[in-house]
């Protein structure tokens, strides 16, 4: 009877299944646009460039001082990728320097990458330029930032002048070749970044067998807190401290923190306005029903069976309209996570002075749609109350 | 032993002009296969005298025994549950369910009985046949004229074999055509089935069909015959 009592007011049934379809729909799309973009942010700053989790000399932070570089340890770095816990494990070696081409110059952190160790996809997949075949003899190869290079008026092939400090006061000079430029996500890593082979950066910098830092990929990066805890535990290494990137950038997880915040306020404005929608068809459905309530209550039907099925038609319309809703949402979701959004203009101009790349690629997270499934499900259950009060005090007889 | 019997049913409605007594002291008793009519210009107490007999409404004063139990001192659980096992109930807007259709609705009160489906489906059908709507047993009430509404609801008041029928005012929205067809089923039913009738009217096609005439007037009966 609760199926067929949808069918009786089809406009009424269509409009409280449209108003969760879009409740559920916006939700989605919203959420995974706003995830998403935390989680490109995070993967590219914090995943690509400085590790989930980081294993440093417990006196390298806050100043990233090269002096306070960690000895090559090839059977404990063995140790930590054999943990079932982890994807990857690479060593680092990092320092800031001058570098000049012709007539510009430029301050540049140097990265020192491991390429044979490293996800080369992942190197591969931000190459927006050059190739990372390099020749064996001549100057040191450098990938520089798009920006940098641009900064420096320098092309593929190009030589630069690197001076800077090295290891424990030397002086670190030499030359580079511009092999490459690199896109990696973050405009201000962009305009400073200058990456080359582990070996070069150590020979560049005298840390002849020393690693700055070593990054650490957890198989779940959203509990690196725990992870670099226990690896801290499973994997000790002397003098060395174990940090999760919340607790070495926590203004970039204050920051995706205080934007989460307007977004979920949004998303209970969005709710409110539906639940008044929702509770607004669900008093015309009393209404409407109230001479039928009171009529099967004369005939015997007891209230806890019309409790029943008005409580069923308030899940059927529910569970219509979050299916709806999900299939729209997930079906945008993934058309954007294929194509994702490129801001232009003003809205990708602050974007990027707040140092990130200006796209919205939306997380597909299953948890997103389910999580905002049950809530849009639970707000019509929760309207639902009211046509259930109805029948619970609805007498036998119409006076 | 009567099948109802009321002995002294008083009922009172606050209102903002005031009481107003709509039963006033009525007795009475209904014998086991009548076919009664209570009669009486709006406004007499009518309705509310059946009201109170079908357990819808509980008097002030007075007890209602229908064979024996008082059903003034069940508790509202209990008088659904008697209601449901006891009692059938016409109504002048008919009050079918939309989405039922006139099978379903003829076996709805079995179906909260409990009584399988193939037996109540039989038994539906066989008050549909009765009241001449088998060839409508698969229509929705939309699909069925007033009259027809009017047949399919005395269908499903008889179909769990009541120990008797309330009908108020059951032709009131109905054609004199339609009035003489349920009134010759009506009839027919009480003889075949042997079930009480007791129906509130101020209709005189109704009144001449009646074997007992009740007549109200203020809350009182005034005249039985």
């Amino acid at each position: 009877m609760a199926w067929r009592n949808l069918g009786r007011n089809k406009r009424r049934s269509g409009i409280t299944a449209a108003a969760v379809a879009f409740a559920l729909f916006f939700a989605i799309l919203i959420r995974s646009l706003q995830l998403g973009i935390y989680g490109h942010m995070i993967d590219t700053v914090v995943g690509g460039m400085a590790g989930y989790v980081q294993v440093a000399d417990s006196a390298y932070w806050p100043s990233q001082n090269i002096d306070m570089a960690l000895p090559e340890d090839a059977a404990w770095l063995h140790s930590v990728r054999q943990d079932p816990g982890v994807i990857s494990a690479n060593p680092r070696l990092a320092g800031f320097t001058l570098l000049s081409h012709q007539k510009q110059s430029a301050v540049a952190q140097w990265t020192g990458v491991d390429f044979d160790q490293e996800d080369t996809a992942y190197w591969n997949s931000r190459l927006v330029a050059g190739s990372f075949e390099t020749a064996a003899e001549g100057p040191f190869p450098v990938w520089l930032g798009r920006y940098l290079a641009e900064r420096l008026k320098a092309n593929l092939g190009d030589t630069l002048i690197g001076l800077g400090q090295g290891y424990q006061g030397s002086m670190a000079n030499d030359l580079f070749t511009v092999a490459g430029t690199l896109r990696l996500g973050n405009p201000e890593l962009e305009k400073r970044m200058a990456i080359m082979r582990l070996s070069d950066a150590q020979s560049y910098s005298g840390a002849y067998g020393l690693w700055g830092t070593v990054m650490i990929t957890p198989k779940n990066p959203h509990a690196s807190l725990e992870a670099a805890q226990s690896f801290s535990l499973a994997h000790p290494m002397p003098y060395a401290t174990w940090t999760s990137w919340e607790q070495r950038m926590p203004e970039l997880q204050q920051a995706i923190q205080a934007d989460s915040a307007g977004g979920i306020v949004i998303l209970l404005i969005l709710y409110v306005v539906i639940s008044f929608g929702l509770l607004g068809t669900m008093i015309m459905l009393a209404s409407e029903r109230q001479r039928e309530f009171t009529m099967q209550i004369a005939l015997g039907v007891k209230r806890r069976v019309l409790l029943g099925v008005v409580f069923v038609e308030a899940v059927l319309m529910g569970l219509l309209g979050a299916g709806i809703g999900m299939f729209m949402g997930r079906g945008c979701v993934y058309y954007f996570h294929l194509h994702p959004l490129r801001l232009v203009g003003d809205m990708a101009l602050a974007m990027e002075q707040q140092g990130w790349e200006p796209i919205l690629p939306p997380t597909m997270d299953w948890s997103i749609s389910l999580t905002h499934g049950v809530i849009v499900v639970s707000l019509m259950l929760f309207a639902s109350l009211w046509p259930m009060y109805v029948v619970y005090k609805s007498p036998a007889i119409q006076r | 032993m009567a099948l109802i019997e009321l002995k002294n049913v008083i009922k009172v409605y606050k209102s903002q002009a005031g009481n107003v007594t709509a039963v006033d002291g009525i007795s009475a008793s209904f014998e086991e296969g009548e076919f009664t009519a209570i009669v009486g210009p709006s406004g007499c107490g009518k309705t509310t005298l059946l009201n109170a007999i079908g357990g819808l409404d509980r008097p002030n004063q007075g007890t209602i025994k229908i064979e024996g139990q008082d059903i003034a001192a069940l508790k509202d659980r209990d008088l659904i549950d008697f209601r449901l096992q006891n009692i059938g109930f016409v109504f002048q807007a008919y009050n079918l369910i939309p989405v039922l259709t006139a099978l379903e609705n003829t076996a709805f009160i079995l179906e909260l009985q409990g009584v399988s489906k193939k037996e109540r489906e039989a038994r539906a059908m066989e008050l549909l046949e009765a009241v001449g709507l088998a060839d409508r047993a698969h229509n929705r009430p939309n699909q069925l004229s007033g009259g027809q509404q009017q047949r399919v609801a005395v269908a499903r008041a008889l179909a769990s074999r009541p120990r008797f029928v309330l009908a108020d005012e059951p032709t009131a929205n109905l054609d004199s055509r339609s009035t003489e067809t349920l009134l010759d089923i009506m009839a027919n039913l009480n003889q075949r089935e042997k079930t009480t009738f007791i129906f509130s009217t101020h209709d005189p096609r109704v009144i001449d069909r009646a074997r007992r005439i009740l007549l109200l007037e203020d809350g009182k009966i005034v005249m039985s015959k």
